[in-house]
């Protein structure tokens, strides 16, 4: 229990695909075509293993100050042999929520981890976006606007409202977003690119008005990494033209990127276009040593390649500063996830969050 | 040069009469060890009630529960509403006990090791780390890091103390009684010293708080909540703005306290028990102080030649008293350190008998041994020297002011008349004592109550009557005479007392008060076993009880489910059953009990022993005119709430306040908290706990109990099942075990009377050794000297057995119905222990006459000259 999210991931790893749609310890198998339904499915889907709600966004006060903010939670479903029957400290679902904040200007990083059971103090509604951890609470209301509240200990407090700027889109080809070469290696990924946030900021006792955009991920899955895959890199981008970017790259044993990693654009319209790796590049141009964990982060990128539109492109992924690690108290594992600016020749044209995993020991050397 | 004389003057003393200072050193020894035992004792006893998560990196800061003390867990998202955005982390608690497994027959069942078990949220658990920075991350710190199985009914973690009662290891199965039921578990590991378990020697059990919800039958209720506030700059504000948040919860539904006032209450709750054993255990060194006195005067007498020498030399007299001083300060500084070594040994002996005392009238603990305490051993010493140095004043205030010409010529001390009028000063004490013995009770924390003028009037009574009996001497001459013409050592004696000596009735004096102790503490306890016994009687009328295993006291958290009570209810052999349901409450922040008897009887005087009755007869399931529904209270209950026949009260439960009216007073001595008695359905539903904690069956007429008895025992190996004999045994037996301490100071109080007897002989005849020289020279043999010492020594001996006594029955008054009453509200029958007086009579008779008759036989070989 000492390293949740390795014990977690280690599942995933280790699970072995069925040609049925179902795990075989009987957890749902995403297939393709999905028929959603909203706002029910931004709820939760507890016939499947694990479940993410993962919010990174920008913020800007009136004085210029700039801050990043990163909100996730988690669902993970587990089965023990014997289950007592308590509906307030259930034992089938383990709630993992991570907070973070960086104050860009001062580069203070602060985030906080939280872990409960599925109960009286950690839940997640089957009907709509509705969850709590702790005090930590994220809703969304009919109008499919949300509501995000959030303390990071004595520090930080985020009240904030998020109104989609763009409609959900679904990754994935036929809605199917596909990790490894195993069946069960995919995922239903549903994403909000472009949420306008407004809203108030406590940091250390000082009310900030704030607004700014944010990116929110959904996705649903029983089993994600292949056996050979050590780590990945994630990154979204909202343009300045109002066009996004989202990219994921899965690391082989070697620090290959899998085949199964995606770079996809998101147009004005909504569009997507998927990307192979084989239609992008991925070099890195710094690194920055955590002495916390001892990970050594590529936190300065150049992403190029060829537009859907067919121009080339050559991005600069700038972290605003490097501590923006997630030390990995409870989950066990650290990994950095930081506020970005994009930039190309020179000019700044857009905001990123990058999330850059398994650059300590790898996953696959944790996980045996 | 002085301290040359200093060494020779004392060291030489100590090196020539080894047995004299060994005695000295043993009697200060025994002092400080018996109080220092009973402190320590007390301190393990009170400290194994401390909360297992206050070990969780310094503890929670706040605990919060319910008034009822069982938390509704549907009240849990209220109270995280309430905190909003505060930064807290909540740990749910619940706490039971299990019992480990005996065979379900045998009679020591009742003494089924118990050992905490603790539910907590073990997923919740790690995110203490976001409270306590400083300690990194708080995980189940095991030597394997064993994976948590959320839920698991069978996975437990043992600190290692409870590996070790066990003997077991990780992965081993076990089993244990939890609620009534044996459970199979399995060690899932044990936990290393840490954040977890703080280097506790306590034997504790860890599960998953569902898994002991559902053991216990409380799936919708815990205890407590623990709020940790994050640590840094900001935690006072934080835990202010906590505070605050909780001040506007509804008090009906919730109570909190900070820890520290935990600690403080837990403490509060047992300070009048503790003060009261304190005193008591005193008072052995108080009456060792006299033996002191004694033998240093003893002392003084012997060395009179010295200091006549000394004085002679050219030291002062302020010297020479510096000197004896010191030699006080030797022996007691000498005899507290043994003492506080054999006290500590002492102490880990007499903590189980103070655990159960403490069981049976506060609360559980699970103390297992008293560990050396610096703060107690500093107290116990200091007494232990400072009553040395007092008993050393008035011999070193006699040996300074000798005359060097007085002192050589060894001329008898102490027979100076004073104008000290004692007789005067007597009955000056006994009417402080007359009068003290009116003060009412001091109050302390927690509905606690200190009998302050009770204490009081004993000392006064003790001291004034002692220093009458010493007075009331001078008659012993007078009731000699008419027998003087029996024989010539009666007429020796009768001389003797003629000329009484100072000596002569500190030693009455000191008897006086050592049997009047003695005795005074045989009637309170005969007074209170012949008042239990006949509530026994009165109460225990079943043919069978049956309680879970190890459930020693009404707040036990393990209790009988429904399923099993209805299904011992429902057995054919049973023709009636009484079902306890108890509940822990907290009414105006001091715990007592509501309790919901279940049974056919009527609230009468077949069921209860009125103190006051109720007015005709109570329908208990119906409210009056007013809602108010009846309830009978306890005399404890009645006295620490003042409330009285047709006083209402408000009731703190998990279904919202209640009203009940007192409708009659009934005598117990089950506890010390007091009890409220309603109707059980009321108290089940009220409280939404339909559990048992005891159930006694009658039996259909001609059914064997031991038959019954049997066949439950092994349909309910969880259940211990006690025949109507053993448990009057077993309730005798921890009475007397309650008692064990006051038996021990009643022992000390005969030795020391006789002990003091023959050193106040043994001064005097060193006093008297060329008199003594002179009646062998005209032809006394040593048979007649030394029964002239015996008849000298028996009537002391008499009048301090008259005088103790006399003012024993004083002192049993007292501590029946003042000192008892106001600590633990309980009326109780005064009855004299005629038998036990006899025994006692006659026993310190004969000792005195042995010892006497051996002083005598001692000091008829002296010669004129000798030193010893």
């Amino acid at each position: 229990m000492r390293n949740l999210l390795v014990f977690i991931l280690s599942i995933l790893a280790l699970n072995s695909y069925t040609e049925k749609l179902y795990t075989d310890d009987g957890y749902r198998i995403p297939t393709e075509f999905p028929s959603f339904e909203f706002p029910r499915d931004h709820g939760s889907h507890p016939e499947f293993r694990i479940e993410w709600w993962y919010i990174t966004g920008h913020l800007h006060a009136d004085n210029k100050d700039r801050y990043g903010f990163q909100a996730t939670f988690f669902r993970y479903a587990i089965k023990p042999d014997a289950t007592a029957g308590s509906a307030a400290f259930g034992s089938d679902h383990i709630f993992m929520a991570h907070m973070a904040f960086s104050d860009i200007n001062r580069e203070d990083f602060y985030h906080e981890e939280r872990l409960n059971r599925d109960g009286w103090d950690a839940y997640c509604s089957t009907e709509k976006m509705d969850m709590q951890n702790g005090n930590w609470t994220l809703t969304q209301d009919e109008s499919y606007e949300m509501d995000l509240y959030a303390t990071i200990k004595e520090n930080v407090e985020m009240n904030l409202r998020l109104k989609p700027a763009k409609p959900h889109v679904t990754f994935g080809e036929n809605g199917l977003s596909t990790k490894g070469a195993e069946r069960s290696a995919c995922s239903w990924y549903i994403t909000y690119p472009r949420l306008q946030i407004t809203g108030d900021v406590v940091l250390n006792e000082k009310t900030v008005p704030v607004s700014g955009e944010a990116w929110m991920d959904h996705e649903i899955s029983s089993s994600q990494l292949s056996k050979t895959q050590v780590g990945w890199d994630w990154l979204s981008v909202r343009f300045h033209d109002q066009t996004e970017l989202m990219l994921y790259i899965l690391r082989d044993q070697d620090g290959n990127p899998d085949p199964h990693s995606k770079l996809v654009w998101i147009s004005k319209e909504g569009d997507l276009t998927h990307m192979g790796p084989e239609d992008f590049s991925w070099e890195i141009v710094r690194r920055w040593k955590s002495v916390k964990s001892d990970s050594n982060y590529p936190v300065e990128t150049v992403l190029s390649g060829t537009r859907p539109c067919g121009k080339p492109f050559r991005f600069t992924i700038l972290p605003l500063f490097d501590e923006q690690e997630l030390t990995g108290e409870l989950g066990g594992i650290a990994y950095w996830e930081g506020a970005c600016d994009i930039a190309e020749d020179g000019d700044i044209i857009g905001e990123a969050y990058m999330e850059l995993t398994g650059y300590n020991e790898s996953l696959e050397s944790q996980l045996n | 040069m002085k301290l040359t004389y200093l060494r020779l003057f004392t060291l030489r003393h100590a090196r020539r009469s080894p047995t004299t200072t060994l005695a000295l050193i043993a009697i200060i020894a025994l002092g400080v060890a018996v109080l220092y035992s009973v402190r320590l004792a007390n301190r393990a006893a009170v400290s194994g009630f401390q909360l297992f998560t206050q070990s969780l990196s310094g503890g929670g800061d706040l605990i919060v529960s319910t008034p009822s003390g069982s938390l509704p867990v549907a009240q849990l998202p209220e109270l995280r509403r309430s905190l909003g955005k505060l930064p807290v982390v909540m740990l749910p608690v619940i706490e039971a006990t299990a019992a480990l497994p005996g065979s379900g027959l045998a009679d020591d069942d009742f003494d089924a090791k118990q050992i905490t078990l603790v539910g907590l949220d073990l997923m919740a658990l790690r995110n203490l780390s976001n409270a306590r920075a400083s300690s990194g991350v708080i995980t189940l710190q095991t030597e394997d890091q064993a994976d948590i199985q959320l839920g698991a009914l069978d996975q437990v973690y043992l600190t290692q103390a409870a590996a070790d009662l066990l003997k077991t290891k990780t992965g081993d199965p076990f089993e244990v009684i939890i609620g009534d039921q044996v459970r199979a578990l399995n060690v899932a590991a044990i936990l290393v010293p840490g954040e977890l378990d703080a280097g506790k020697e306590e034997a504790v059990f860890l599960m998953d708080i569902p898994a002991v919800q559902y053991f216990t039958d409380r799936t919708d209720t815990i205890d407590r909540v623990d709020l940790f506030i994050p640590e840094g700059e900001k935690s006072d504000q934080i835990l202010a703005d906590v505070l605050k948040r909780l001040d506007q919860l509804d008090t009906e539904k919730w109570v909190w306290m900070r820890s520290d006032e935990q600690r403080q209450a837990t403490q509060d709750m047992t300070a009048a028990f503790r003060m009261n054993l304190t005193i008591l255990s005193g008072l052995s060194l108080i009456v060792g102080l006299y033996l002191i006195l004694q033998a240093l005067e003893a002392a003084v007498v012997r060395r009179r030649s010295e200091i006549g020498t000394l004085r002679a030399l050219g030291c002062t007299p302020q010297w020479i008293q510096s000197v004896w001083l010191i030699e006080s300060v030797t022996l007691g500084t000498v005899g507290s350190a043994l003492g506080l070594l054999v006290g500590w040994l002492l102490a880990q002996g007499s903590v189980q008998a103070i655990a159960r005392t403490v069981n049976a009238l506060y609360m559980n603990t699970t103390a297992t041994a008293a560990r050396w305490n610096a703060q107690e051993a500093a107290l116990a010493g200091a007494m232990g020297i400072v009553v040395s140095l007092l008993a050393g004043w008035v011999p070193a205030r006699d040996a300074a002011s000798t005359p060097p010409i007085q002192a050589i010529r060894q001329e008898r001390l102490g027979t100076s008349k004073t104008r000290f009028n004692h007789a005067l000063w007597s009955a000056v004490l006994i009417l402080l004592a007359w009068g003290t013995h009116f003060m009412p009770p001091v109050e302390l924390a927690v509905g606690n109550r200190f009998p302050l003028g009770g204490y009081l009037s004993a000392i006064f009574a003790l001291t004034g009557a002692a220093m009458f009996s010493g007075t009331l001497l001078k008659s012993a001459p007078r009731i000699l005479a008419p027998f003087a013409d029996i024989s010539a050592h009666v007429r020796i004696a009768a001389g003797q007392l003629k000329r009484l000596t100072g000596r002569h009735r500190l030693t009455v004096a000191g008897m006086v008060a050592a049997i009047g102790m003695a005795a005074g503490m045989d009637i309170l306890i005969h007074s209170f076993e012949n008042t239990v016994t006949n509530w026994i009687g009165h109460t225990l009328k079943a043919d069978l009880f049956v309680a879970v295993k190890g459930v020693e006291n009404a707040s036990n958290r393990n209790k009988m489910s429904e399923k099993t009570w209805k299904s011992l209810q429902n057995d054919p052999d049973v023709a009636s059953a009484d079902i306890g349901h108890i509940i822990p409450l907290a009414l105006e922040n001091a715990p007592t009990f509501v309790v919901g008897m279940r049974s056919t009887r009527e609230w009468d005087g077949n069921q209860f022993i009125w103190i006051e009755s109720p007015n005709g007869q109570v329908d208990r399931s119906k409210p009056d005119a007013n809602g108010l529904y009846p309830a009978l209270a306890s005399e404890s209950f009645s006295q620490r709430y003042s409330v009285q026949t047709g006083d209402t009260l408000t009731l703190p439960t998990p279904s919202g306040a209640k009203d009940v009216k007192i409708a009659g007073i009934f005598a117990d001595y089950g506890n010390e908290r007091g009890s409220l008695v309603i109707d059980s359905e009321l108290v089940c539903d009220w409280f939404k706990d339909r559990r048992a904690l005891n159930f006694a069956a009658t039996l259909k007429p001609g059914v064997d109990p031991d038959t019954v008895r049997n066949r439950w025992a092994k349909a309910y190996p969880g259940l211990t099942i006690r025949t109507n004999r053993v448990l009057r045994a077993e309730v005798i037996t921890i009475f007397n075990q309650t008692f064990a301490v006051t038996h021990a100071l009643k022992a000390i109080g005969i030795l020391v009377a006789i002990a003091g007897l023959a050193l106040a002989l043994f001064s005097l005849v060193m006093e008297r050794r060329n008199e003594l020289a002179v009646l062998r020279e005209i032809g006394f043999s040593r048979r007649d000297i030394a029964k002239s010492l015996t008849t000298e020594g028996l009537f002391m001996s008499l009048y301090g057995l008259l005088g103790g006594l006399a003012i024993s029955v004083w002192l049993g008054y007292v501590l029946v119905f003042v000192i008892n009453k106001q600590s633990f509200g309980w009326t109780l029958a005064f009855a004299l222990p005629t038998a036990n007086l006899l025994l006692l009579s006659a026993g310190i008779l004969i000792a005195s006459a042995v010892t006497c008759y051996a002083v005598g036989v001692w000091s008829s070989q002296l010669k004129a000259e000798q030193e010893e």
